[in-house]
């Protein structure tokens, strides 16, 4: 087949393969388990960001985090361009995670 | 036969082509080239996830549990918009040329939505609304698709300011110092 008949053919699957998604926080286990360090109640701030990285945005003077993920093999990996995951923690007043969610945007 | 006559019939025969070919390409459209683009929905949030956000109950963090990063956030984050594009479907004409190539021209129609959350100063939902813009059309060819699309959110201005007029409403109880 021609590149450009391909092209235009994939191009044309992508139009006609209807889709809705919503923001949904991801349940499924074995993508939640590649997050298995995170330890609500247990896991502390400067362990998290030893392993993340500094957080790309901050809500109510860092006490809310997130961190745009991308999945990388069998692991997330922090990606600020191009991620559909987000990682949401949420600290308590003395540094320890106290809930966090992983979130299909 | 003299070349009056050769000139004559040879435009008879160009006409005719000409006519051929448009028969040819209407008949191309009506025998299927003609595809309907289904509708879609990305990142939008569900009617069942609205519910669950209630006011004076609901916090920041369990909202940004929820939903992660907003589209949006005003001052001190007194509001957050989250927002997403509907495709309503539209369609897609493809036709094969000598060659091998296959162009494509269509067009879709398209709506910006906009769920905005207000919080309380103790950082609590205070209030929520859906807003829905105006269907509009967007006619793409192959060779736009690798342009950058205009983000329909920032098209529909008319959206955008009963947005922020929303969000510039603060109601008295939560007005902060």
């Amino acid at each position: 087949m021609k590149p450009r008949l391909l092209a235009g053919t994939a191009c044309l699957c992508i139009l006609l393969a209807a889709c809705s998604s919503t923001v949904e926080r991801v349940s499924d286990p074995r993508t939640l388990g590649m997050l298995g360090f995170l330890q609500s109640g247990t896991v502390m701030r400067n362990e998290v960001e030893g392993r993340m990285g500094p957080p790309f945005t901050t809500y109510e003077d860092g006490r809310i985090v997130t961190y745009p993920l991308k999945r990388q093999g069998d692991r997330l990996e922090p990606a600020p361009e191009g991620s559909d995951l987000r990682l949401v923690i949420v600290y308590r007043a003395d540094g320890c995670v106290e809930r966090w969610s992983l979130v299909r945007q | 036969m003299t070349n009056a006559r050769v000139w004559s019939a040879a435009k008879r025969v160009g006409k005719r082509m000409r006519l051929a070919g448009a028969v040819l390409l209407v008949a191309s459209v009506l025998a299927g080239c003609l595809l309907p683009i289904p509708g879609s929905v990305s990142g939008g949030i569900s009617e069942e996830t609205m519910a669950s956000i209630r006011p004076g109950v609901t916090t920041r963090a369990d909202v940004l549990l929820m939903l992660a990063d907003p589209h949006s956030r005003s001052r001190e984050d007194g509001c957050f918009t989250y927002s997403w594009v509907e495709h309503h479907g539209g369609a897609v004409l493809v036709f094969a040329v000598p060659g091998g190539g296959a162009p494509i021209a269509g067009a879709t129609t398209v709506s910006c939505h906009v769920v905005a959350i207000r919080f309380s100063s103790d950082g609590r939902v205070s209030e929520t609304r859906r807003f829905d813009g105006r269907v509009h059309g967007e006619g793409f060819t192959l060779f736009s698709l690798d342009a950058p699309a205009k983000d329909p959110c920032v098209v529909d201005a008319e959206l955008t300011q009963r947005v922020q007029a929303w969000i510039d409403e603060v109601p008295e109880a939560d007005r902060r110092p």
